[in-house]
């Protein structure tokens, strides 16, 4: 009797039988259209089950009302995302979607694909669902069709994750890409640049915890489960365990767009708000700084200087404020902290003001004083490093320079 | 003298002379050129009219004419003959028409890969100097390479900008195929690939590399082209056949050279012998040192090519010993384990000549340009006769003349080479087989392409039929690794299957070699499951890159073993336990003498102890058991043949061994006086006792198997027997004696027709075979889970090597029987000559 192929493999070695695969055994199967409310979309190539929730105005994320106004100047630019500078908030789709694997190859499926977006009446999430691989082509156009009414999308890390593996469906399928038009902000690297101070990690969860100071229901299924149940789902036909998993995703998205809420009110009311933290508000200033805003990025370090942050916080507040000042040339403000920051010990502002009195200021003596007081420090240091010795050799030769100059000075 | 002179009167020189079997001469050859045909564009014309190459080779043209009609080539001429160029000017010509289109050069190593880069973006460099306008075409930037050692920041713009991707198999497998959306730009206008050196795309490696091409294919398809191969190969005798087998297309060959060659002489070198009862010669390294100095000291620009690491430290040892310090700088080592600067170093050194002698592994055989040399030598026989001629191919400038020496090893096939030149200059019988529908390779393949892109119903895999496909897909759906919806296979897991396999091995768990270096414990390799057993057992000797290690610990369930690095004058042998069951007979023939079969089989191996044997007389030290170690499973192919009673009698009508006394020691007729006292005077097998006759003294271990006749003649080796009893057991002796023999020399000269390793094939005998009936059976079988062609291969050709086997034991010089022919006396001893010649005679009737 000739045997079968599983029999051979399993003699060469093959480990057959993975453990979950018995196959699950369910009664009947539950279609998700029985599990959750939604409808059918069709379009060329199939129907596809999509649900949505309506969030009305007035919804809290935790503590921040969903349906401000969104100032999208900001992230235009920071973003270089130009196209959106004048636009209004509710051109903007938050996207965020739920895969079948982490490695991002032509295998991992983009099997729930989660849209958000501010209406008159509120916010919006749209799922588009996935029930059978087969039927790809039809979820990939409706959810490119509920594309095209926008302008920009937002993600969470959708620039390295999210977008790729989109992309990737789409050409798989024979299908374009509908992004090439749209603007793209990614909150993760806006995120880790206001929180870096504040947050020692920055990923959605611990924002919406920290920030938004919001928990999930016990709906909620963790993400690194989520690619198991689908795969189960297609095997058994059982959509029931999934019910967590669209609201996992539709909470992704909403946190997404109230962290971009809280942004915005950050950045544009960041210096004259109770609502923040001292650290906030300064990593709110660097951006200014970063986008060339350098009124408002004095008002930023001047209120963060007046609010409860750690001393290292502080002391790297009062530094900024005088690179700002320094590199604008304005003397006047950039000296008095340069000379505060000297007296604490900080050889960097000895060094900025000794170049500052020997070049600029011509004031020899100051020079001479802030050269000496700067190779104490440094010499005091006990670690060494590459940049401490450039420094002491520096001031080194500075001091040398400034003796000559000195005593030309004396004979002349 | 002049070089030509030391040519000429070298061979002739006493020290030498005696010792050559054969002189081949080549004369010179003046090539035959072609002008370049007017369908090229005129701008690489005269790009490569100006850097010295005014005309092409008839070759090269010939594989131009091919390529411009669309079809797939393979170029199968000799080292230096300038294949580059064939496929290089074919597909610039190309680019210079069409703007978009785009080619992969695939090379089987990294090095060659590099090497390759410099020369292509040095030629377009030269182009866009000469010709400005053909830089908005093509520019040195848009030829890139694509491995493992390409930084992370470089990926994106090499995957939008390249025309000309160089890669490796494994890059292709594991790196871009899996990712193909990111490629849309690159493959979507993929009209060319090339393949080099698919010689060395076999047995495991090449099987894989195979379905790498099937899936890479399937992809291209998807984005709507078909692109036009361009491979080339070393000297093989089934070149065409392999390269369709590898693209699963129709391919044209260009076999005839149209390089010219300047005069070479190849010459066969035996060491003497030094041992004329036992046969032994010189050993190969004493002659390197001879000849190496002889063509040092006269000036002549060499490489020495060993065939191990470990040999090739040891001989530039040597030789740096016998060399003035002053001169030392000129001779140098290369292998692949040096780093790559050193690497560089040496080779310019190569080509400016400032280096005279050079002692390399096989990693000079392939491709880097180092100019030709004037002399070759090649220690031994370095596993093919392509590898033959691509090292000998080394030797030879355009002018002058040029010495190419083949210095046999006291190995059997070494041995046989030497005295059959035909092998070497003649039309080789090697093939480079490959197995891509193995099971497991398949399997492994398939999980890929389905990954890569759902498989449709009806879509066949490569030239695997749909129902074959459809086992492996349905398979996979019960393992729930796929899902059948819609009319396609869908793949629907977590895992990245292309992680899970490596190109270079079949079996799937490894174990990692650790050793005490300093403090830490450090990774010096890697080996697979089953060979570790054998390699890397508790208390076992390792041998790598010339430092000794002892085992300490092997644990298999994590995977590692840990060893400690040492000095020691001993090394270990594993004692193997082997049991084989077949599963299946595939084919069964009558032969003469018996019959041969081919079919599946279990083989079932436990390392049971070890031998600690003395490196410098390989003394036995002792023998140590060994416990605990589990059997290794090996479901594979095999080929064995047995032999029928007619032939076992043949043998038995040999004569009988006298038992005069002189020939068992002097004390011989005391002792055997003793043992039948002893014994009472009983045959110790059917119990009769003696009248008139005086019964015999038989030794159980053969006398002849002893160093020293007080071993031999131990009481408790010797029984007595009444003379039909001694009949007999004589014959199970001299059976066990002559199937050892077939054995030996049958898996030594199996590689010169498999062109595998001797590590490949797995063989034992049995004289009394379960599964042939009780027949005495001589049993091969492929090392690799599922088999991979060689045993089949066997089978088809047994009577061709059979024939082969037989010329060279009755061929060789000694008496007995020798390591050259069928396994030494001694305590390693294998078979007896006279028997092993009875039994090959019997299946060739």
């Amino acid at each position: 009797m000739p045997e079968s192929l599983r029999d051979r493999l399993k003699a060469l070695g093959v480990k057959t039988g993975i453990s979950s695969t018995d196959p699950i055994k369910v009664e009947r199967k539950f279609p998700i259209g029985e599990v959750l409310s939604g409808d059918e979309i069709h379009n060329s190539f199939g129907s596809v089950f999509q649900h949505q929730d309506d969030y009305p105005i007035g919804y809290l994320q935790g503590n921040t009302n969903l349906d401000q106004p969104i100032g999208l100047e900001i992230f235009a630019r920071w973003a270089r995302t130009l196209n959106l500078e004048n636009l209004q908030s509710d051109s903007l789709l938050f996207l965020d979607t739920e895969t079948t694997g982490l490695s991002g190859g032509t295998g991992t499926y983009v099997f729930l694909a989660g849209i958000g977006y501010q209406t008159s009446q509120g916010f919006t999430v749209k799922q588009f669902f996935l029930q059978d691989p087969a039927e790809e082509a039809a979820f990939l156009t409706a959810l490119s069709e509920a594309i095209s009414d926008f302008k920009g999308i937002v993600t969470y890390n959708g620039k390295s994750f999210d977008i790729p593996i989109l992309k990737t469906r789409f050409i798989l399928n024979g299908l374009t890409p509908p992004f090439s038009s749209l603007g793209h902000i990614d909150l993760l690297h806006l995120a880790r640049r206001l929180w870096k101070y504040r947050l020692p990690q920055r990923n959605l969860g611990i924002l919406e915890t920290e920030i938004l100071k919001m928990a999930r229901s016990s709906d909620e299924i963790p993400g690194w489960m989520i690619p198991e149940m689908y795969i189960d789902y297609i095997r058994s036909g059982d959509a029931r365990p999934l019910k967590g998993v669209f609201y996992h995703n539709a909470m992704d998205i909403v946190s997404l767009a109230a962290v971009m809420v809280r942004i915005s009110r950050m950045i544009s009311d960041g210096d004259h708000s109770d609502e923040f933290e001292g650290s906030e508000i300064m990593a709110a200033g660097e951006l200014h700084q970063t986008l060339g805003r350098n009124t408002e990025a004095e008002s930023f370090f001047i209120t963060a200087a007046e609010k409860p942050m750690e001393k290292y916080h502080l002391l790297l507040n009062r530094r900024k404020m005088a690179e700002m000042y320094r590199k604008s040339a304005n003397w006047d403000k950039a000296i008095p902290i340069l000379v505060e920051l000297a007296e604490n010990g900080l050889w960097e502002a000895c060094c900025d003001l000794a170049k500052y009195y020997e070049h600029t200021a011509r004031d020899f003596d100051q020079a001479l004083r802030y050269s000496q007081m700067g190779i104490v420090i440094v010499q005091r240091t006990e670690i060494t490093s590459p940049i401490l010795e450039a420094a002491q050799t520096d001031f080194k030769r500075r001091l040398e320079r400034l003796a000559k100059k000195a005593n030309r000075n004396a004979k002349s | 003298m002049t070089q030509a002179d030391f040519f000429t009167w070298w061979p002739k020189s006493e020290p030498i002379r005696p010792n050559i079997t054969f002189v081949k001469e080549y004369e010179l050859t003046e090539g035959e050129f072609r002008p370049y045909p007017e369908y090229i564009a005129p701008q690489l014309c005269a790009v490569l009219q100006s850097s010295g190459i005014p005309l092409l080779y008839s070759h090269q043209v010939e594989c131009l004419q091919y390529a411009k009609s669309g079809q797939n080539v393979v170029v199968t001429t000799g080292t230096s003959s300038g294949k580059t160029l064939c496929y290089n000017l074919a597909i610039l010509d190309q680019m210079l028409q069409n703007t978009r289109g785009t080619a992969l050069y695939v090379f089987p190593t990294k090095a060659l890969a590099h090497d390759q880069l410099q020369n292509l973006q040095s030629l377009i460099r030269d182009l866009n100097q000469l010709c400005p306008e053909t830089s908005e075409k093509i520019t040195p930037d848009r030829v890139t390479v694509y491995d493992g050692d390409t930084p992370g920041h470089s990926r994106a713009a090499i995957r939008t900008k390249a025309r000309i991707l160089v890669t490796n198999p494994d890059m292709i497998h594991l790196g871009i195929l899996p990712h193909h959306t990111l490629w849309q730009d690159f493959i979507s206008q993929l009209e060319f690939i090339v393949l080099d050196e698919i010689h060395l795309y076999r047995g495991v490696f090449g099987s894989h590399v195979a379905n790498t091409i099937r899936r890479l294919k399937r992809i291209v398809k998807f984005y709507g082209h078909e692109p036009q191969f361009f491979l080339t190969s070393a000297t093989i005798s089934n070149a065409a056949d392999h390269a369709a087998k590898l693209i699963e297309e129709k391919v044209a060959a260009v076999t005839l050279d149209g390089s010219p060659h300047g005069k070479r002489t190849f010459i066969l070198y035996n060491p003497p012998i030094v041992n004329p009862d036992l046969g032994i010669r010189r050993s190969v390294i004493t002659e390197t040192n001879l000849i190496g100095m002889d063509l040092f000291l006269s000036k002549i620009q060499t490489i020495i090519f060993s065939r191990s690491r470990r040999e090739v430290e040891v001989i530039l040892r040597n030789l740096l010993d016998l060399i003035p310090p002053s001169e030392r700088h000129k001779i140098r080592g290369y292998r692949a384990g040096y780093l790559p600067k050193e690497r560089r170093e040496i080779e310019a050194g190569l080509r400016s000549g400032e280096i005279t002698l050079t002692i390399s592994t096989n990693a000079l055989e392939l491709g880097i340009d180092i100019g030709g040399m004037d002399a070759i030598v090649l220690v031994g026989y370095p596993g093919s006769i392509a590898s033959v001629r691509q090292q000998a191919g080394r030797a030879g400038r355009r002018q002058g003349s040029a010495l190419a020496v083949f210095l046999a090893s006291f190995s059997p096939l070494d041995q046989y080479l030497v005295n059959h030149p035909e092998y070497l200059f003649e039309r080789s019988p090697e093939q480079a087989l490959i197995d891509p529908n193995n099971l497991l390779i398949l399997l492994s393949h398939l999980k890929a392409a389905a990954f890569e892109l759902p498989i449709q119903n009806g879509e066949a895999f490569g030239s695997l039929s749909w129902e074959k496909t459809a086992e492996f897909l349905d398979y996979l759906v019960d393992e729930g690794i796929l899902v059948n919806r819609g009319n396609r296979y869908f793949w629907m897991a977590d895992e990245y299957p292309a992680a899970q396999v490596s190109l270079r091995n079949a079996a799937p768990s490894q174990i990692t070699l650790r050793a005490q270096t300093g403090e830490r414990l450090d990774t010096i390799g890697i080996v697979d499951y089953s060979s570790a057993l054998w390699m890397v057992h508790p208390e076992a000797i390792y041998l790598q890159e010339g430092q000794q290690f002892r085992v300490e610990s092997l644990d298999l369930e994590i995977g590692e073993a840990v060893l400690k690095p040492g000095i020691f004058d001993y090394y270990t042998l594993p004692q193997r336990d082997m049991q084989i069951t077949v599963n299946s007979i595939l084919r069964q023939e009558e032969i003469p003498g018996g019959r041969k079969n081919y079919g599946e089989m279990m083989v079932r191996e436990q390392v049971t102890g070890y031998k600690k044997i003395r490196w410098e007389n390989q003394e036995v030290l002792g023998v140590l058991p060994l416990e605990g170690l589990p059997p290794t499973d090996l479901q594979t192919t095999g080929y064995w043949f047995q032999f029928d009673d007619q032939s076992v009698e043949s043998l038995k009508s040999l004569g009988m061994w006298s038992s005069e006394p002189n020939r068992y020691g002097k004390d011989w007729e005391r002792i055997r006086q003793a043992v039948r006292t002893r014994d009472e005077f009983t045959c110790q097998v059917c119990g009769k006792v003696e009248t008139t006759q005086e019964f015999h003294v038989h030794h159980r271990v053969p006398f002849k198997l002893f160093t020293y006749p007080t071993e031999a003649n131990r009481l408790d080796n010797l029984i007595t027997l009444c003379p039909i009893c001694h009949l007999k057991a004589e014959a199970v002796l001299r059976i066990r004696s002559g199937l050892s023999g077939c054995r030996y020399a049958l898996s030594n000269l199996a590689p010169l027709f498999l062109m595998c390793d001797l590590s490949d094939l797995g063989s034992t005998a049995d004289p009394v075979c379960k599964f042939t009936d009780g027949q005495p059976a001589v049993i091969f079988y492929d090392q690799v889970p599922g088999g991979i062609g060689l045993s089949e291969h066997l089978f088809k050709n047994h009577t061709q090597i059979i024939h082969a086997v037989r010329e060279m034991v009755s061929e060789c010089a000694c008496k007995d029987g020798c390591p050259a022919c069928v396994g030494a006396s001694g305590a390693q001893a294998e078979g007896g000559k006279a028997e092993t010649l009875s039994l090959l005679n019997c299946l060739l009737e």
